[in-house]
């Protein structure tokens, strides 16, 4: 299996540049996630190395070949298909055998391959039957299959489980992580959806209009965000972002002072301290990270005015519907009700802090 | 679903109305074709036959030039037919999927051909087919009928190639397969009701095309049937049973090809497919 | 030696002479009588003639009349025209417009010598100092009747304009139309419209200067009157073909019609008892002289080719002759009328079985056709306005404006001869 390496790609649909300057590369093997909200050009970008679309400039190499400008049949890749794209007219069989079929491959080793595919993905009772005959799940891996047959070296998956129902994709989203155990394929998924990129990636791009905002393993893209837009990318519910002030600095860590929710003198450790001292800064902390009921000299209290009870956790919300709600994970079914505050903890090792443009402090 | 007994009794009383209205003709036709002369202007008209008689058909085959008009409109537009389908598919392929310089010019360029009503290139075109000897032969009428019908043709079938889904023609891409290969083996059979459709169009456009078919065609051998037939019947005293009796005869052929078309509809094809 | 080059050298100079001495004249005929009987019929006069002549091959390509005004010229203009090609009146002025015609003048008079050609036959296609067709077979309009219906209702046929309304009322019941007259914007509904008019002093529709004279009291009147005798007639009318009054006369659905002649439909479609069918001449106005609308239909020659010309004038003389003569006109017996007074008297034409079962029929018919007028046709020139008058069925039109829209007769003739001047520009 080999690499893939993104150099500087740049695409324009017109006057609209799309993709403004993306480099990124992916080991042999790996499980690379472009994240990213609507319109920030991962579809594109995934299509850029599929060869469906060109690239206006920059390069696109693939084991080492440089297959920018070459044919997507000959790049060795395979994709699979947001809305699976099966042949109707065909079979399973002839599905999953139709690439084979036009590198010239003869029948017998074609059948030998596209059974031993169906057995990886459970699809040998199936062979025979039309897409239309098919759950939407069975298409889906029938897509899969198709790609597998043809062995290539990279993958690629266009938002594949987007049209799943949630029990289904839970499923789904399994069988791919065990496929990818059982190939050891380097993939390139996109998605949209965090809890796919979180659960199934080893390194997720967060992509923005058209650029980079971070490449990173999730945890490291949990835990040790660059900037507000991936710390409130990653992670549902959504970091909370409180503006404060900073009124000092202390042991390493700037103190900072949010007076409308009664904090002061939080001591926050900063990525790397700054050459100048910010006046105000954005402090962001994780709804699962204000503890209920803690003790500790910092604390603050929430008023309830809308809570989300799931079962094994609650969500409470300060102001539903405001992008400057403060959201805590509550234990449980929780008593708290509408009208009523309640007080958690806030910990200061927990904390980020981000600068005025949004980049990590 | 449940509906009101009231309404089904609307809806199978609307329905009764259409079939006897567009039925009701080609009953007349053909149930007095095998009537007697005496029935079929009779002051009242009989729906039902009183009489029985095949001395029509007898006339129409035995002693008129209709099987050689039937031949030869046969021949005509299943050539026609077939020539339209051959060009039409792969130019609308061309037209709306791939893309190369002057693609916009060249289809509006194309639906020009209706513009001018048929009488008015009838003349300049019978001097151009005079010019390379092409007059008063079938060749010409097949000329003109795929003239005329190509456009709409390569119109008709934009509309269901649209309908193919972009992502099917991009996995055969992936797959490999040449334009060629992608034409013939995946978008063809998904617009099989569209090759129907326009196969259909060809053959009837074509079987009753008048116009042409009476000027170009000089000699009876070579006549197709709308000319041929319209002379036989006579001008000032009209055979009507005759009349009847080619009219039933001409409508066969076209019956006989949504018949057979009808079956290999295939409808829903796209189904499952995606999503 | 030499001697015996030469003579080899002329045998084969001699051989294409030869050759060529044995190659038969192929001359073509278009005419437009396409109801294969006609067809069989004609081929069968070829086939005598061909066998008759080995040094001339005749073919015949039947035409459709809807067409033929426009396929001549440009087949001509292809040079694949043909040789001979069958006219009405109205047809021959666009070919002599063209160049195709050169007059046949001596020839006419030679066969006029011999056959005696009756005489408005001739004059239809004489003008411009030239005679540009020859006659070959008449057809002129007549009232059709059943005697048993006229004597049923205690009738005569009628002669006058009077006699003819009060028939057409007296006949009108049980569902019955008393007279079925055509309301159409097409050919029939000219020519009934005409012979009308021409039975009530309104024949000239041009003066002798060329202009236009339709607008005129005797016009008016005529128009009137078809109006009113309309009024007898089915619902359908206005859009009555010949073969709807033909329908109309064999089903009695009508009792009395105006037709070239109706004999083939009644015999195979309606009862075919000769001896009630009746003919009378159309009523005239004040029940002077009966006139009538005909149609002299003639042959032209068109070979510019001196051999091929010689061979169309042998053939058009072989189908003159009385015992050719009478099967020709017998394709469609009781339809064609002979245009020669030998013809009249041809043993041929007589011994056809329908001809001689409606003999009576036929001897009126013939009788009624020696005072045959063609609109545009009748003061022995031609005004070639009339082509464009009679493609556009203006007379019939004028009709419709009375009948269909409502007008008057005089508000209807004026519009109508303003239409006419219209598109004699």
């Amino acid at each position: 299996m080999a690499e893939l390496a993104l150099s500087n790609l740049h695409k324009s649909f017109g006057a609209t540049e799309v993709i403004r300057g993306v480099s990124l590369a992916a080991h042999s093997g790996e499980f690379v996630v472009f994240v990213g909200p609507s319109g920030c050009g991962k579809s594109t970008l995934l299509r850029m190395i599929a060869g469906l679309e060109r690239s206006d400039s920059g390069t696109i190499s693939i084991g080492g070949r440089d297959v920018t400008t070459t044919d997507p049949a000959k790049r060795g890749i395979a994709m699979v298909f947001q809305t699976y794209a099966l042949y109707p007219h065909m079979s399973v069989a002839e599905n999953m055998g139709f690439g084979l079929e036009m590198a010239g491959m003869a029948k017998a080793e074609r059948q030998k391959l596209v059974r031993q595919a169906a057995e990886m993905l459970h699809l040998t009772d199936y062979l025979d039957r039309k897409p239309r005959q098919l759950s939407g799940g069975q298409r889906q891996r029938v897509a899969i299959g198709r790609a597998i047959v043809r062995n290539p070296d990279v993958f690629l998956f266009d938002e594949p489980l987007s049209n799943l129902d949630a029990e289904l994709r839970v499923k789904m989203r399994l069988e791919i992580a065990k496929l990818h155990k059982d190939l050891g394929a380097t993939m390139v998924y996109v998605t949209h959806d965090q809890v796919e990129a979180m659960t199934l990636a080893d390194k997720i791009v967060v992509l923005r209009a058209g650029l980079v905002e971070q490449i990173g393993s999730p945890m490291t893209l949990y835990s040790d965000p660059d900037n507000r837009f991936v710390a409130g990318f990653i992670g549902s519910p959504r970091m909370n972002f409180i503006d404060a002030s900073v009124s000092g600095i202390k042991d390493g860590a700037l103190l900072v002072d949010v007076p409308e929710l009664g904090l002061s003198g939080l001591p926050v450790r900063p990525r790397a301290m700054p050459a100048k001292t910010p006046a105000t800064v954005t402090l962001g902390i994780r709804p699962e990270h204000l503890s209920e009921g803690a003790e500790g000299p910092f604390r603050i209290t929430l008023a309830c005015n809308a809570i989300e009870r799931l079962g094994a956790i609650s969500y409470l919300y300060t102001a539903p519907g405001d992008d400057a709600t403060i959201i805590a994970q509550l234990k449980g079914a929780s008593g708290v009700r509408v009208g009523e505050t309640v007080t958690v903890g806030v910990d200061p090792d927990a904390c980020f802090l981000f600068d005025d443009a949004g980049q990590r402090i | 679903m449940n509906r009101s007994l009231g309404l089904n009794a609307a809806l199978v009383a609307v329905v009764a109305f259409f079939v006897v209205l567009v039925g009701l003709p080609f009953w007349w036709v053909v149930s007095g074709s095998f009537k007697i002369p005496q029935e079929i202007i009779a002051r009242s008209p009989t729906m039902i036959p009183q009489s029985f008689t095949l001395q029509h058909y007898q006339k129409l085959f035995e002693a008129s030039d209709y099987p050689v008009y039937l031949v030869n409109s046969l021949i005509v537009a299943a050539s026609s037919t077939v020539l339209t389908l051959l060009l039409a598919i792969p130019a609308a392929y061309a037209f709306f999927r791939l893309v190369f310089p002057g693609r916009g010019i060249l289809y509006r360029t194309i639906l020009l051909a209706y513009a001018f009503p048929s009488i008015v290139v009838l003349i300049p075109l019978f001097g151009l087919f005079a010019k390379v000897g092409l007059v008063d032969r079938l060749p010409a009428l097949v000329i003109v009928n795929v003239a005329f019908a190509l456009p709409f043709s390569i119109w008709m079938l934009r509309s269901f190639l649209a309908g193919v889904p972009k992502e099917i023609e991009e996995a055969a891409v992936m797959d490999g397969a040449p334009t060629l290969t992608i034409l013939r083996r995946i978008m063809i059979p998904l617009i099989a009701p569209g090759i129907a459709s326009v196969g259909i169009y060809a053959f009837v456009t074509a079987w009753t095309e008048y116009v042409f078919a009476s000027v170009l065609i000089l000699s009876d051998a070579k006549r197709t049937l709308p000319v041929g037939f319209s002379g036989i019947i006579g001008q000032y005293q009209i055979d009507w049973g005759l009349l009847l009796a080619g009219a039933t005869v001409a409508i066969v052929p076209v019956v006989a090809i949504f018949a057979l078309i009808g079956r290999g509809f295939v409808s829903g094809l796209t189904e499952g497919a995606v999503k | 030696m030499k001697s015996i080059l030469k003579l080899a050298l002329a045998t084969t100079m001699l051989m294409p002479v030869a050759a060529l001495a044995q190659e038969p004249v192929e001359v073509t005929l278009w005419h437009m009588e396409q109801p294969p009987h006609r067809v069989a019929r004609v081929q069968e006069l070829i086939d005598a003639f061909n066998a008759a002549n080995p040094d001339i091959v005749v073919k015949q390509e039947p035409q459709n009349w809807g067409e033929v005004y426009a396929k001549a010229p440009a087949a001509l203009a292809a040079g694949q025209g043909p040789d001979m090609l069958f006219a009405i009146p109205d047809f021959t002025p666009i070919l002599k417009d063209i160049g195709a015609l050169t007059s046949v003048e001596d020839f006419v008079k030679e066969l006029d010598a011999k056959h005696d050609f009756v005489d408005s036959t001739v004059e239809a296609y004489s003008y411009d100092g030239g005679v540009w067709a020859v006659p070959l077979y008449n057809m002129a309009m007549n009232l059709w009747y059943r005697k048993s219906v006229l004597e049923e209702a205690g009738i005569e046929a009628p002669t006058t304009w009077e006699e003819w309304r009060a028939a057409a009322e007296k006949l009108s019941v049980d569902g019955v139309s008393g007279m079925g007259l055509p309301a159409n914007k097409q050919l029939y509904t000219d020519q009934t419209v005409y012979s009308v008019m021409v039975n009530g002093g309104a024949t000239e529709i041009y003066n002798e200067d060329g202009t236009l004279r339709f607008d005129n009291p005797e016009t008016v009147g005529a128009y009137e009157f078809y109006a009113d005798l309309n009024t007898f007639s089915p619902a359908d009318s206005t859009s009555w073909t010949w073969g709807e009054a033909e329908a109309c006369f064999s089903s009695k659905a009508c009792a009395m019609v105006m037709q070239f002649s109706v004999i083939a439909t009644y015999d195979t479609q309606a009862e075919g008892d000769a001896a009630d069918l009746g003919v009378a001449a159309i009523p005239s106005k004040d029940g002077g002289e009966h006139n009538t609308i005909s149609y002299a239909n003639a042959v032209m020659l068109l070979s510019k080719d001196e051999a091929k010309m010689e061979a169309s004038k042998k053939f058009v003389s072989f189908l003159l002759e009385p015992e050719n003569y009478g099967r020709f006109l017998n394709m469609e017996p009781g339809l064609f009328m002979p245009v020669t007074a030998d013809g009249a008297e041809a043993e041929t034409f007589w011994a056809d079985p329908m001809v001689e079962k409606y003999r009576e029929q036929i001897e009126t018919v013939i009788d009624n056709a020696q005072n045959g007028r063609l609109f545009g046709f009748t003061s022995g020139r031609t005004f070639p306005s009339i082509a464009a008058i009679s493609a556009q069925n203006i007379i019939a039109e004028t009709l419709q404006s009375i009948v269909v829209s409502g007008q008057s007769a005089a508000e209807a003739v004026t519009a109508g001869q303003a239409r006419m001047q219209e598109v004699a520009q």
